[in-house]
């Protein structure tokens, strides 16, 4: 609770919390829709915005403003998942690799560096385009998190490595210790807000990689996410035609999307180590 | 000689490694799918095949079926492809059969080559030079103004940049053309005609890359003087009252440049990859979109021949920046 | 002779944590003098603002440090100068020719990218703006044969020098320029204890060959028994007691100055050694009165009301104690 009082003083993440709940509760309205988002043609096509049509319609016949909130729903919702996966991973290599050293870290940051290396985008586009029809948003969010998780490990451990440093380990291990409450008691309370901050951070990484691949038709385009959405409008040529609100809709909500989650990442990692915000930014 | 033990032969064998697990990552991810990336190229040559050249797609089947052994175990298939690897050998592309897959990367190349190494050295010596400025005057007014500027270009997604960039200056401003390398229909030569033709069609890529690639690099960049300018030999000269130009120049900058060497380093890797979106937003002919289209078609050699030779790619650049680091940073070199 | 006076000194951290204001009255009213060719020792647990007080007195004031009150004054060829009324310029002019200090942490006092000559020509080139880069490495050479140090530690970088061997370093470059007054701010705390009796030797014969004012700040009272000449004891921001070196160890009179020469380990020593009880106050929000009170074992009721003042109690023997006031 203080914490978060003391968040909410930094006008990034005051701002950022707003922006997100937002989108949030544009995600929520979605269980209300009045229609159903995989339809086409249940409203007139290609109607600019209007009382009736709060965000206009589409040429496939669709509400822009009913599907951007499914769109909302569904990425938030990919993203959220792929990064807890992605997390579970680093969390573990990143502990376990820091704690143990040895052969065991060697091998593990080999792994590590190997997943770094490959350019994760041609393979992620290479993946998907093989399963791409059974690409819905569990097996997105499976692949995007098996991939996503090599750059947050070696962070999680290099902040092992640093506590491991203080004196307290030692007189830890002195005093016997047994070394897994070691690690929950020690290692996990410290590394587990840093977790957190990460978590925001592989986020944007997700909805980056889910619109990329969505642009590029590698989707399973049938579900509605904000990938998709832009897919579309690009596909039928929202630009030429003029239907500006087609395209600006899934544009302006993954900016709002992007801005707010970096905002609180900037914040959340700066409030819990100064220090770490170069490797935030630079982490991708 | 110890930098030679500490140091070389340590960085030797972790990039024998590591290139060796990347590129054996490259082999097998595709292959945990549920669909096996040879099998579904097959099927995708022998339906189109069915209604074109039912005899050459045979041809091509089989050419694939006894290159990748796939009638024999996934291990065995393993060996083959390493062993073709280092004769440099991607075999025959799938879809442009019979060209190998290296001539197709090779006439590519350059495309990408240009744009990107173009790009990446603007981006360096802007972004630095921008964001230096703004670390070490924290305080300047227009400075701030490009902080923020940055803050909002920094996490906005590439292609809606890139989309953004076409809307407002091919249709909205027609000045510059929607996408491709050059003129349709222009012939290629040496002329300047030419050569002004391929500036332009590179200018809207290059600007969404640069835009983009400096908001990032000043950012960082911005922090990391930040950080060196509050280190005990910069905070120290201060306090001697050593000039403050001989303290930008040669306390923060010499040591704030460091890191940034290394992620130049990491970047140019990015010139075998291709910049995938750009190529595909600008229709832009280099490795990106040769790999666009690759994965399209189904092309299997010629999306392993792109992946593995771009992860090679990157970690033969980040050796070659720990082996030119020592040049910079004496502690590396005399260890 | 005195070099430097300082009146009353306050100074503190303002800090503003996501919105919330901090100050931490680092200095309270310190008043002390430095004098020509003697040696000074500052000493007190972590914390208690001597390193603040050494910035104080050097003039490295920045934010979130800010001075809330009182004056520094230096004695300069005769001349009498108020340090924070001067210009910038002036100020920056009185660095390393007047005063000069060794900062704490001083392992990465130099620039790990540049050989050593390198810091040493910088500095040397920003006071004498003229002289060539020949000369002034002829300079540089000269000093370090002078301090007894091989001249070869100029070609080599800060990494390649050991720990004890970059101390002695950032001392030669620190009085390069004969300064009238150097501070050395823990100057052996990093180092091994045999490494220690090395450089505080050498800060001791710099001091004696320029006959200048040399001040010692430490955590460990034992570094000062055989260099200091006069000590001052600072406890949460003030000086509580000062007196000459021999006073100091054999007849302390304040609590507090008592139980850090009593934790002091001694040779031949099996019992177990007095220490002041608790820790030490939060800067932030002192305890009134003496700041000790919480941790003396003789405060009584006027401890806790009225801060003692900073009182004369013999020959150069000051003390800030109710104890020894009201007797
Ligand atoms: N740069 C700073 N910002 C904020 N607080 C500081 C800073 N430096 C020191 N302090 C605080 O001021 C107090 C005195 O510190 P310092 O003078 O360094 O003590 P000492 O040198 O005796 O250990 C401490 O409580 C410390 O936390
Ligand atoms: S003034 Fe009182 S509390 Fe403070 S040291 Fe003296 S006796 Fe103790
Ligand atoms: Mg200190």
């Amino acid at each position: 609770m203080k914490t978060l009082r003391a968040l909410l003083r930094d006008g990034r993440f005051s701002l950022g919390s707003v922006v997100l709940l937002l989108l949030v509760a544009l995600a929520v309205l979605s269980f209300f829709s009045p229609y159903d988002p995989t339809e086409w043609r249940v409203v007139p096509r290609d109607l600019p915005p209007s009382r009736q049509y709060l965000l206009g319609t589409n040429s496939l016949g669709q509400d822009v403003f009913w599907l951007l909130t499914f769109a909302v729903r569904n990425s938030i919702f990919l993203a959220f998942l792929a990064s807890t996966i992605s997390r579970v991973i680093a969390l573990a290599v990143g502990l376990v690799s820091g704690y143990s050293g040895g052969i065991v870290d060697r091998v593990l940051m080999l792994v590590n560096d190997g997943f770094i290396v490959v350019p994760l985008l041609l393979i992620l586009v290479l993946l998907a385009m093989l399963v791409r029809e059974r690409l819905n948003l569990p097996a997105m969010a499976l692949l995007f998190g098996v991939m996503g998780w090599a750059f947050d490990a070696r962070f999680i451990r290099s902040q092992i490595l640093s506590l491991r440093e203080r004196e307290f380990t030692y007189t830890a291990i002195l005093s016997g210790t047994p070394s897994l409450r070691l690690i929950v008691n020690e290692y996990l309370l410290f590394v587990v807000p840093l977790t957190m901050a990460t978590l925001i951070g592989n986020m944007i990484w997700v909805t980056g990689m889910e619109v990329t691949l969505a642009y590029l038709g590698l989707t399973d385009v049938t579900i509605p996410t904000l990938g998709t959405m832009l897919h579309f409008a690009l596909n039928y040529q929202a630009v030429l035609l003029g239907l500006w609100w087609w395209i600006f809709a899934p544009i302006g909500a993954a900016v709002a999307l992007f801005v707010a989650l970096y905002l609180l990442s900037m914040s959340i990692s700066e409030y819990l180590d100064p220090r770490a915000r170069i490797q935030r930014v630079g982490a991708r | 000689m110890r930098f030679v033990k500490r140091y070389l032969i340590p960085r030797l064998i972790q990039y024998v490694l590591v290139t060796f697990f990347g590129i054996t990552l490259v082999f097998f991810l595709p292959r945990l799918m549920p669909v096996g990336p040879v099998e579904k190229a097959v099927a995708s040559i022998q339906a189109r095949g069915a209604y074109t050249d039912p005899k050459a797609a045979e041809e091509t089947v089989r050419v694939l079926r006894e290159m990748y052994g796939l009638d024999r175990g996934l291990f065995f298939q393993y060996l083959s492809f390493w062993r073709r690897l280092f004769t440099g050998d991607f075999g025959p592309s799938l879809v442009s059969f019979p060209t190998p897959v290296i001539q197709l990367i090779g006439a590519s190349l350059p495309w990408t080559f240009g744009l990107l190494f173009t790009t990446t050295v603007l981006v360096f010596v802007i972004g630095n030079f921008t964001g230096a400025l703004a670390g070490y005057f924290r305080q300047n007014r227009a400075l701030k103004i490009l902080d923020a500027a940055a803050m909002v270009l920094a996490p906005m997604p590439y292609y809606i940049v890139a989309q953004l960039l076409i809307i407002l200056f091919a249709y909205l401003i027609p000045v510059f053309p929607v996408g491709g390398g050059y003129t349709i229909g222009a012939s290629v030569s040496l002329s300047l005609a030419f050569i002004a033709d391929v500036l332009k069609h590179a200018f809207l890529p290059a600007l969404s890359l640069v835009l983009l690639g400096v908001a990032t690099t000043h950012q960082i960049m911005r922090l990391i003087v930040q950080g060196v300018n509050e280190e005990d030999y910069v905070r120290y000269a201060r306090i001697a009252a050593v000039r403050e130009r001989t303290i930008f120049g040669k306390y923060v900058m010499r040591n704030a440049m460091l890191p940034q060497i290394t992620r130049l380093a990491l970047s140019f890797s990015g010139l075998f990859g291709g910049a995938l979106v750009t190529e595909v937003v600008f229709a832009y002919p280099g490795v990106g979109l040769l790999a666009y289209r690759a994965i399209l078609a189904s092309d299997y050699n010629l999306i392993m021949g792109i992946t593995t030779l771009s992860t090679v790619a990157l970690t033969t650049s980040t050796l070659l920046m720990d082996l030119l680091n020592p040049l910079f940073d004496p502690r590396i070199r005399l260890i | 002779m005195w070099s430097v006076r300082a009146n009353k000194l306050c100074a503190a951290y303002v800090l503003d944590i996501f919105g919330t204001k901090k100050v931490i009255h680092a200095v309270n009213e310190v008043s002390l003098e430095l004098r020509e060719n003697e040696v000074y020792g500052i000493a007190g647990e972590s914390g208690c603002g001597k390193t603040t007080l050494v910035r104080l007195l050097f003039g490295d004031v920045q934010p979130p440090l800010r001075l809330m009150g009182g004056r520094v004054l230096y004695q300069v060829d005769g001349r009498e100068l108020d340090l924070y009324s001067l210009a910038p310029a002036e100020r920056r002019d009185l660095r390393w020719s007047f005063i000069s200090y060794v900062p704490q942490s001083s392992m990465s006092n130099l620039n790990p990218v540049i050989k050593v000559k390198g810091t040493f020509g910088d500095v040397l080139k920003s006071h004498a703006p003229h002289q060539g880069k020949r000369e002034l490495l002829e300079r540089a050479r000269q000093h370090l044969v002078e301090l007894g140090l091989p001249p070869k530690v100029l070609e080599v970088y800060p990494h390649q020098l050991s720990g004890g061997m970059r101390q002695r370093v950032v001392i030669a470059l620190a009085t390069l320029l004969s300064p009238r007054v150097v501070i050395a701010d823990e100057p052996v705390t990093a180092l091994d204890v045999v490494v220690q009796r090395g450089v505080l030797q050498l800060l001791k014969e710099v001091q004696e060959r320029l006959q200048n004012a040399l001040v010692i700040v430490t955590h460990d009272m034992g570094v000062l028994a055989n260099v200091a000449d006069r000590i001052g004891i600072m406890y949460a921001g003030r000086i509580i007691e000062e007196a000459s070196v021999w006073t100091i160890f054999e007849q302390p009179l304040h609590p507090y100055t008592r139980y850090l020469i009593n934790s002091l380990p001694a040779f031949g020593d099996k019992g177990t050694r007095e220490s002041a009880p608790g820790s030490p106050p939060s800067l932030v929000e002192l305890p009134s009165g003496c700041a000790f009170h919480p941790r003396c074992r003789l405060a009584r009721d006027r401890c806790r009301e009225e801060v003692p003042e900073f009182e004369m109690v013999g020959d150069e023997h000051r003390v800030a104690c109710w104890l020894v006031k009201e007797g």
